[in-house]
């Protein structure tokens, strides 16, 4: 089964993850193995979700963490081929954003996870710094969620981030969860969504409709970077397609060049990135940008690097207060030379960084 | 190298034969060992098959992407058929009440199936039921990834028919199913990944550069990071080791104090990092 139908490339269409990820054909199939809480199966999504996966081994579990937390879990083998788990979501629901997070100037910024774990293999990726596993948890229990966003709406508006731990527009076809979102932020108007996306499923967003507090976050990497840490995204053009077509139906697009990738030819790669962007978008339309080097929590990074010995995480980082990152020199550069390249067709108000950067920081 | 774990001698006796086996040793349980497999014959029981199964894993311990494999016959309500196998995807404990669940990352041959562990046999088994299934699992995760521990059980009696059960039959039941058990296991350990490690050329090259900076324990482990760091990169650590000693002018192993050494390593980092 091809994880959503969309366009989205995560999986081919026997489940399997695309072969240039490495897999092995030996592997089993991605979703073929579906864990169901006892108190899942009451609700519809279950129902509609275990519908979209006929053929899969459903095995009932009491509770999600049984076999999402077990002990010694081969996370990068999952990765390839995931399991899904369907759960019921315990409270509490909505998190504060955390500090390695941008808030793009918003006051009450939260996240919450309907999802854990993405159908894209990202060798960067903080998930696997944080979770155990490398399958795939579906909390059924949306409303549950809503209830407490309405309750909290009461008080004060609300920036909510529903895509952090995964990636929802890859797996709607799955999930049918934006549709959802986008239901609930229409009645809400003092909520404010962000969607962050590394996906290509325009006809999934494109059924959505268009509602001004829903936030498209799009993240782009320049082509190689993809090819070589992002395994099964789609490609760049797709995801500026996927930008241009959701603009161009009036829907707010965030663009994240976030994390950019250090390499040999960083200025080379991530300057034809930018100049890609400026002539294949109206970028007077973004909404903004968001810039950021990779970092990563040092507890995270020692998880990745025992279990996924890569260029990417072994990387010799800096450790700044808990925080791994390129050396501040290094950062200050790649910060300096995207800001060079952004204003060039973007206002600066419209141009977020992941740290302060002194105003006319030469390179 | 596959582990394989079985409760009585009439289950261990195909695999013996097989392999060759000879025995080795073993208070808890009876180990023996061919050049490809470890056998442990634990004895019936939880309580033994833990400890059994400790006792063979912490004196044999099990490699990077070595199997362990339970096998053995169970109990089923009537409606299965003596001689089915089946690979457990669930086992619960049924003291505790504690679930387990062995990762099947490969698609199996044999149908797949939930597994209830009891302590003393079962006369009316609503499920399949054995002896040990639940404790070899509890013990071994300890030591090993859930996707390397298999279970396979062969159906052997529906509880009141348990007791005219002979140890040929058993011995005909596993050996039924036993190559295609072994295939599986065996399939499986050749597509696990190998953990990526330095090379012999990379290692000598970060030894000689050590040798050269008076490193200490720390500043060894740093040029041994960075290394490893320029292989997974694609680049020839050790010709990089190489080219940083010719340009630093650096070609007598006692010439640096370990005051320079240190350094001359933030410079090494910095070349590194180009
Ligand atoms: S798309 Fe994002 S969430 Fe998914 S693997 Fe990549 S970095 Fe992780």
């Amino acid at each position: 089964m091809c994880l959503n139908s969309s366009g989205n490339t995560a999986f081919d269409k026997t489940g399997t993850a695309c072969p240039e990820t490495g897999n092995r054909p030996a592997l089993r199939r991605a979703l073929s193995r579906v864990y169901v809480e006892e108190g899942a199966y009451a609700y519809e999504r279950t129902q509609s979700i275990l519908g979209r996966l006929p053929g899969s081994t459903v095995i009932p579990i009491k509770d999600y963490k049984n076999v999402f937390n077990r002990p010694n879990q081969p996370a990068a083998m999952q990765k390839q081929a995931p399991a899904l788990i369907l759960a019921v979501l315990k409270p509490p629901y909505l998190y504060p954003g955390a500090a390695v997070c941008q808030d793009f100037g918003e006051r009450h910024f939260f996240y919450t996870s309907c999802v854990m774990n993405c159908p894209y293999d990202c060798e960067y990726c903080y998930l696997q710094g944080m979770y155990p596993s490398g399958d795939i948890v579906i909390f059924v229990n949306l409303e549950d969620v809503f209830r407490e966003i309405s309750e909290v709406l009461k008080e004060h508006p609300l920036y909510l981030c529903i895509s952090f731990d995964t990636d929802l527009p890859a797996l709607e076809g799955l999930t049918g969860f934006l549709s959802d979102w986008t239901d609930f932020a229409r009645k809400n108007p003092s909520l404010l969504l962000e969607v962050r996306t590394k996906s290509a499923a325009l006809s999934a967003i494109s059924k959505l409709p268009v509602t001004g507090n829903m936030i498209f976050a799009v993240t782009v990497s320049p082509d190689r970077i993809s090819r070589r840490f992002e395994h099964r995204t789609p490609p760049l053009a797709d995801r500026l397609n996927l930008a241009r077509t959701a603009l161009s139906q009036g829907r707010q697009v965030r663009l994240c060049f976030d994390p950019m990738i250090r390499t040999e030819d960083f200025e080379t790669l991530y300057g034809e990135l930018f100049e890609q962007v400026r002539t294949s978008l109206p970028t007077e339309r973004l909404r903004d940008v968001s810039v950021g080097t990779f970092r990563i929590s040092a507890d995270y990074l020692k998880r990745m690097r025992r279990n996924r010995p890569c260029e990417v995480t072994v990387y010799p980082y800096t450790n700044t207060d808990g925080v791994y990152g390129y050396e501040p020199e290094h950062v200050r550069q790649m910060l300096a030379f995207a800001r060079e390249k952004l204003t060039g067709f973007l206002p600066k108000e419209k141009i977020f960084f992941s740290e302060e950067l002194p105003e006319g920081q030469p390179l | 190298m596959l582990y394989l774990f079985t409760a009585i001698h009439p289950e261990a006796a195909p695999v013996v034969s097989h392999y060759a086996m000879q025995k080795t040793g073993g208070h808890f349980g009876s180990i023996y060992r061919s050049d490809e497999a470890v056998l442990v014959l634990t004895g019936s029981g939880p309580v033994q098959t833990a400890a059994a199964v400790a006792e063979a894993l912490s004196c044999c311990p099990p490699g990077e992407n070595d199997i362990l494999v339970n096998l053995g016959i169970c109990g089923a309500p009537d409606g299965y058929t003596a001689g089915q196998c089946f690979r457990i995807h669930k086992l619960t404990d049924a003291g505790s009440g504690r679930d387990f669940y062995p990762d099947i990352m490969m698609p199996s041959a044999f149908p797949e199936a939930a597994l209830v562990t009891v302590s003393k046999p079962c006369p009316a088994p609503e499920t399949l039921v054995d002896m040990e299934g639940a404790a070899f699992y509890m013990t071994a995760s300890k030591l090993v990834s859930s996707d390397r521990i298999f279970v396979y059980k062969i159906v052997s009696d529906h509880g009141t028919d348990a007791a005219v059960l002979t140890p040929q039959r058993v011995t005909e039941l596993v050996g039924n199913v036993l190559q295609g058990i072994l295939s599986e296991a065996e399939q499986y350990a050749s597509a696990l990944p190998k953990q990526p490690a330095l090379s012999a050329e990379a290692q000598a090259a970060a030894e000689k550069l050590c040798e050269y900076l008076d490193a200490s324990v720390t500043m060894k482990s740093e040029i041994m990071k960075l290394a490893f760091y320029l292989e997974l990169r694609g680049a020839d650590a050790a010709e990089t080791i190489r080219s940083f000693l010719s340009e630093e002018g650096l070609s007598d192993p006692s010439g640096l104090r370990r005051k320079e050494g240190k350094h001359v390593l933030k410079q090494f980092r910095q070349y590194c990092l180009r």
